[in-house]
């Protein structure tokens, strides 16, 4: 049976980079996406999924011309995680972000001290939380040693 | 090189010992032999080596410890400054005994002004300080005192006069410094907000520019233990030479006292040198205060008076109003009269009398206050800080700990995770002989029985009984028969409510807790303090619980005690929702026609748009803000909450719903701040800053002072060594007031999660917005290769793949060519992100965003004109934007040229090596794609550099008075989920055009007017609103109206319209509105007259219709 991956990122071109990885690395993933805190929780409350890949950072509501994007969720990628794993039991979760460093209600976080609260939130679901950036292909790499682990269970 | 040390030692020392040549040196000299002699003796033999040379009165002349005025205080120059703490100590012990019978007049004067003030009787504290000054001159401590004492005695002006006069002869600038925060904090109305304002911010200064030494003495001369737990004071020992002998020993007396108390220094040779110290200074001047330290509390022999002893008896009797009647006569023979405040204070609160608010001396507040916190008062929040500003006011007396101690001990589980209890009772022990059983339970952390428990069955002791059943392991059963005999009725809610936690944690009954806390929470939140909240919300986490108590719980976790546990409020909330099988609240109040106490706060405090905004049922922003309405209009029609509130907030959500939709209208640029919403947020802040700033004296002069933290650093100064010296820069009370608003609104502005700038700046254009951007067409065009994970680049798959006829040694220039390329555009990138950086405070590449230079005359000038905070904020405003404004030029030129020019250098170059390396070789395909993805990167390059333009929508753009109907119209729909033009009726119409400033209040106007028909028209949702326009040369008149259901019309007659025509006009009702929401019709008409001169709002009944006529005067 093909992986169902839920892929939860609001900014196009990461989105597109992502999606053109799989589709061409794993043509038998089959991907769902939703583009802001709220779709992708809907997503996670209505299916089932064999892998998450989560932005950190979201926007409540996917933006369109009439929609701004509701309040910015500095950790809405630990808010749909902590869900997910209530709703799906051991569902591997991999965050990947742009963002070097966090500030949230006065209070910033570099990314290492971010990936020891994304670990110690998810337990074993937590596969990792990769640094993107196009330029160089080691998002790549951790995307694909969770695709393949996945693939192999 | 030992030998030579030695000779040059004894030479010095020689010197100094000898009169005829001592005699003969002079000042310099003297001062240059001493140091000389401290630098270089061992510190095994430096105590003895001193102290014959301390005796010399040349010789201690030298020192500022000797100094009693303020025209020479901090003048003398320091000596050695790399000196190990152990022999600074040494040096300082030799000192002070020099002193020893200027110390023990300060100590016995510190009493008496303590006994005095504490009692309220300051002339004869204001005595005790007159004649201390008059025998042992000036200093610090008796500035401090002598101007609380003035300014209680209400003497304000008196107080100032002797800060200037003190200022003025000071020459150290530190001591200045010192001298003009000391008079900021101690003239200051709200004491808390002074020392937040002035103190605390000029530690973090210090702190930031790595002078440890300045930030500990700022901290051990001005702030109590509870705000500086984390602050080593040790760190201010070199610069206490400044300080005259008195304040030396009081700075030197409170580090060893705290050192007692620290569990860190428990074991250990360091705390066998610290425990010497204490007894030796201790011994020197017979302070009762370090040999109380010197001593553990096993071997200390605690005291009780009798007049304490028989107070507690009855205390523990029940019998309240004895144990009251003992204290108020016997007072003054109380060893630690501060002690017995809680023991006071809660009989006060048994016997349900709790005195005038703030009337009365000290003790009398401390009382009152303890009283109001026992009795869970509504005035117990300000009762806690009130009591926190006490300790801060009377610092200086040594007093500090008892005074927060008595805020302690009335919120036991509020201070157990932290420990903080713990020490401030230790510290307390160390500052009274005399001891309660509370404060030996809380210093030992061991839940003793309380002073003289008896066997007798009156209310209190069943609680006591109940209290031993649980210290000695009783089974659960027997211990809830206990707990279940006790009611609020038999003893303080605070009690029984204290217990039934213990008990509850006891036994594991987390839950049942949380029902149980959640009930008494909605009830009376100042009930916070009773419950161990961190347990609580733990298990919430733990045991995912979802219920109306969890959610209320979780609530009151968020609010008062830690808002980066949303989360689980969050959490909480849907879990209770998905538990009643709705997915959204309002379908929980459909059927409603009464609500618990716990609903109305579930529903009217939780259900808000900031918990909500969790739930997947909500397809956008507007839906949100629909179902808060929805919620609102449910709850005023069940009664729960005032017309008034809901106002407040709809007009809330109306303006955020026009701000965001009016941001979906801007041409690219993403830098945009809701200033509207900025001011409605900081408006109280910088109300009360202004009070501040307007209460501090002008006497420094209003400007900033560079401090060069080390230039006191005579002979080994590191600007010698041609290192960089720290620099701090210092502001006077009143500039650092006027920088406390500045920052205020900055903060506000640049993170308010709603309305501020980073908001849009994290989502819309960094963190990969810019590098995707400018990537994006260079990857599909193929042009960029990839790192691996050593930064090596790899080769261009995609061409070999398109061209497989190539000899390899082509493909190696080719992937150089591209490696190069991709080398290039990735720096240029990341040189480019690192501009859109916020410039930290120690620089960096950034571009200077945020860090606004603040113009304090601009700001001070404005204050001292009589500006009020709205004219304040809005010049910060200004002042912010012009900053942001040079910021946004600078980062568009940069992008513009700078970066644009790399990135064309490096198409150029490309051009060149992949022309090189491909040779004869056709490759058509990769040159066009070279040309078109430069074409492609100019046109990015202004998208970009568009972003960085700030959108001129903060106010609705200019529009005629047709569009802004239009806008109020879908607004009004938008958060009230109406369908399209569903309940409107347009007629006539007025092309007369408003101007920006003024359409905001126009469209709140109609909106605030629409709402008013659909509150009151009786139809609800199916009201039909009619809007007429009609317009001349001179006016527009725009008039809104809607039917009324019979009912309705028969409340209506002229004498109802004739009131709410002239409850618009009513100022007291202008007032109102502002505060507390108001009517929609006020709301209206001030919208309209303050905003438009000469226009006007009046309401009518025309038949069966309500009629808002608005006349727009052009």
């Amino acid at each position: 049976m093909s992986t169902k991956l839920l892929l939860v990122e609001d900014n196009d071109y990461k989105r597109g980079r992502i999606l053109d990885y799989i589709s061409s690395e794993y043509p038998s993933v089959v991907v769902v996406e939703a583009r802001s805190y709220t779709s992708g929780k809907e997503a996670i409350e209505l299916q089932k999924f064999d892998l998450l890949l989560l932005d950190v950072s979201l926007p409540t509501y996917d933006k369109t011309p009439s929609e701004g994007g509701g309040r910015f969720r500095t950790f809405g990628g630990r808010e749909l995680a902590r869900k997910a794993i209530k709703a799906i039991d051991q569902v591997p979760i991999l965050f990947i972000t742009q963002y070097k460093s966090f500030s949230d209600k006065g209070s910033s976080y570099t990314f290492e001290e971010l990936v020891s609260v994304l670990a110690k939130d998810c337990g074993a679901s937590f596969k990792g939380a990769v640094f993107f950036d196009t330029s160089v292909s080691t998002w790549k790499e951790s995307l694909s040693s969770v695709l393949d682990a996945s693939n192999n269970q | 090189m030992k030998i030579f040390k030695r000779k040059v030692d004894k030479s010095s020392a020689e010197i100094l010992s000898n009169f005829l040549t001592l005699s003969v040196l002079d000042e310099r000299s003297v001062d240059l032999h001493f140091k000389k002699v401290i630098a270089r003796t061992p510190n095994s033999n430096l105590r003895a080596k001193i102290s014959p040379l301390l005796q010399k009165s040349k010789i201690i002349n030298s020192l500022n410890q000797s100094q009693r005025r303020f025209d020479t205080i901090g003048r003398f120059p320091y000596w050695n400054p790399r000196a190990a703490d152990e022999k600074i100590w040494i040096v300082y012990e030799g000192i002070i005994r020099q002193f020893r019978g200027s110390i023990v007049s300060f100590i016995s004067t510190r009493t008496l002004v303590a006994n005095a003030m504490l009692l309220g009787d300051f002339e004869n504290a204001l005595d005790s300080i007159n004649k201390f000054i008059e025998l042992e001159g000036e200093s610090l401590w008796s500035l401090r005192a002598k101007s609380q004492i003035l300014v209680e005695l209400g003497r304000l002006s008196d107080a100032n006069e002797i800060f200037q006069s003190a200022h003025r002869r000071c020459e150290s600038k530190i001591l200045k410094i010192v001298i003009g925060r000391m008079q900021s904090l101690t003239v200051a109305s709200d004491t808390n907000y002074a020392l937040i304002s002035t103190i605390l911010p000029l530690v973090q200064e210090f702190e930031a520019a790595g002078s440890h030494s300045f930030a500990a003495l700022f901290s051990g001369l001005f702030l109590p233990y509870s705000f500086r737990q984390n602050m080593e004071l040790s760190d201010a020992l070199y610069i206490l030479q400044l300080l005259p002998a008195i304040d030396l020993y009081d700075f030197l007396s409170c580090i060893l006292m705290e050192a007692s108390i620290d569990e860190h220094l428990a074991s250990g040779e360091y705390a066998k040198n610290f425990s010497q110290l204490i007894k030796n200074f201790a011994s020197i001047a017979d302070d009762e205060l370090l040999m109380a330290a010197s001593t553990s509390s096993r071997d200390r022999d605690f005291r009780r008076s009798e007049a304490g002893g028989r107070l507690l008896d009855e205390y523990e009797s029940g019998n309240y109003a004895k144990a009251i009647k003992i204290f108020n006569s016997e007072k003054q023979q109380l060893e630690n009269i501060i002690g017995y405040v809680n023991v006071i204070g809660k009989s006060k609160a048994y016997l349900k009398s709790i005195g005038p608010e703030g009337g009365g001396n000290p003790i009398s507040k401390l009382i009152d206050f303890t009283a109001q916190m026992y009795s869970l008062d509504q005035n117990a929040i300000i009762a806690d800080e009130a009591i926190s500003a006490m300790s801060v006011r009377l610092n200086f007396l040594r007093k500090s700990a008892s005074i927060q101690l008595c805020a302690i001990k009335c919120a036991i589980p509020s201070h157990r995770k932290s420990g903080l209890g713990r020490k401030i009772a230790r510290l307390s022990k160390i500052e009274n002989i005399e001891v309660t059983p509370l404060t030996e339970s809380l210093s030992t952390e061991k839940n003793l029985i309380p002073y003289g428990t008896s066997d007798g069955a009156n209310d209190r002791n069943l609680r006591l009984n109940a209290q031993l059943a649980m210290q000695s392991g009783d089974g659960e059963h027997v211990i809830e028969a206990l707990v279940q005999k006790i009611s609020i009725g038999h003893c303080l809610e605070k009690d029984y409510l204290e217990l039934f936690a213990d008990f509850c944690v006891k036994f594991d009954r987390l839950e049942e807790l949380i029902d149980f806390a959640a009930k008494h929470l909605c009830l009376n939140p100042i009930t916070v303090s009773c419950f161990p909240m961190d347990a609580l919300v733990d298990c919430i986490e733990e045991k995912n619980v979802g219920s109306i108590s969890s959610s209320i719980v979780a609530y009151n976790y968020v609010k008062h005690i830690d808002d980066s546990k949303d989360i689980i409020l969050n959490e909480s909330f849907e879990a209770f929702l998905e538990n009643q099988s709705v997915r959204r609240p309002s379908e929980l109040l459909q059927s409603k026609r009464a609500l618990s106490a716990m609903e109305v706060v579930f529903f009217r405090d939780i259900c808000v748009i900031g918990t909500m905004d969790c739930l997947s049922c909500f397809k956008s922003g507007d839906d949100l803000k629909a179902e808060r309405i929805k919620i609102l209009d449910c709850l005023i029609d069940i009664g729960c909450v005032e017309p008034g509130y809901r106002r407040r907030e709809f007009e809330e959500l109306i303006n955020q719903s026009i701000f965001e939709a009016a941001a979906h209208k801007m041409d690219g640029a993403k830098i945009y701040v809701d200033e509207a919403g900025i001011k409605r947020k900081v408006r109280e802040d910088v109300d009360k800053l202004l009070l501040l700033y307007k209460s501090i004296s002008d006497d420094e002069p209003p400007v900033e002072e560079l401090i060069e933290l080390e230039s006191f650093d005579e002979e080994n100064s590191k600007e010698e060594a041609g290192e960089e010296l720290k620099r701090a820069i210092v502001m006077n009370a009143k500039s650092a007031a006027a920088i406390k608003i500045w920052s205020v609104v900055k903060k506000e502005f640049i993170h308010d999660e709603k309305y501020g700038l980073e908001k849009n700046l994290s989502a819309e254009i960094r963190h990969g917005f810019f590098s995707n951007l400018i990537r994006s067409k260079l990857e599909e065009r193929k042009l960029l290769v990839e790192r691996d994970e050593h930064g090596k680049y790899r080769a261009s798959l995609s061409l070999r793949d398109t061209n497989p006829l190539v000899l390899p040694r082509v493909w190696e220039e080719i992937d150089a060519a591209f490696a190069n390329f991709s080398q290039s555009i990735n720096s240029t990138i990341d040189l480019a992100e690192s501009w859109m950086q916020v410039r930290g405070e120690t620089g960096g590449d950034g571009i200077h965003l945020y860090m606004t230079n603040v113009k304090l005359a601009e700001l001070t000038r404005l204050a001292q004109l009589g500006a009020d905070s709205n004219q304040i904020i809005d010049k910060v405003l200004d002042l912010i934007w012009s900053n942001i404004d040079f910021a946004l030029h600078e980062i568009r030129s940069k992008l513009n040229v700078e970066f644009r020019e790399k990135i064309v250098n490096a198409f150029t170059q490309l051009e060149v090596d992949f022309g090189c390396a491909k040779g004869n070789l056709p490759f058509l395909d990769v040159s066009e794609n070279i040309r078109i993805a430069q074409a492609e990167f100019l046109s990015d390059v202004a998208t970009a550099s568009g972003w960085f333009c700030r959108a001129a929508h903060n106010n609705l753009p200019a529009g005629s008075v047709d569009s802004l109907i239009n806008v109020a119209i879908q607004a009004f729909e938008r958060v009230n989920a109406l369908g399209h033009n569903a309940s409107f009726e347009r007629y006539g119409s007025a092309h007369i055009v408003i101007q920006k400033e003024s359409t905001r209040p126009f469209v709140i106007a109609l909106i605030n007017i629409f709402d008013n028909c659909l509150m009151h028209s009786g139809f609800s949702r199916a009201t039909k609103i009619k809007i007429d326009c009609t317009s001349n040369e001179t006016q527009t008149i725009i008039e809104v109206t809607n039917k009324l259901s019979e009912e309705r019309l028969s409340l209506f007659d002229e004498t109802v319209i004739a009131a709410l025509n002239s409850s618009a006009r009513n100022e007291q009702n202008a007032i109102m509105t502002r505060s507390e929401g108001g009517s929609g019709t006020v709301k209206a008409y001030r919208e309209i007259v303050n905003n438009f001169p000469k226009s006007d709002v009046e309401f009518l009944l025309r038949q069966d219709d309500f009629v808002a006529r608005i006349t727009y005067v052009h």
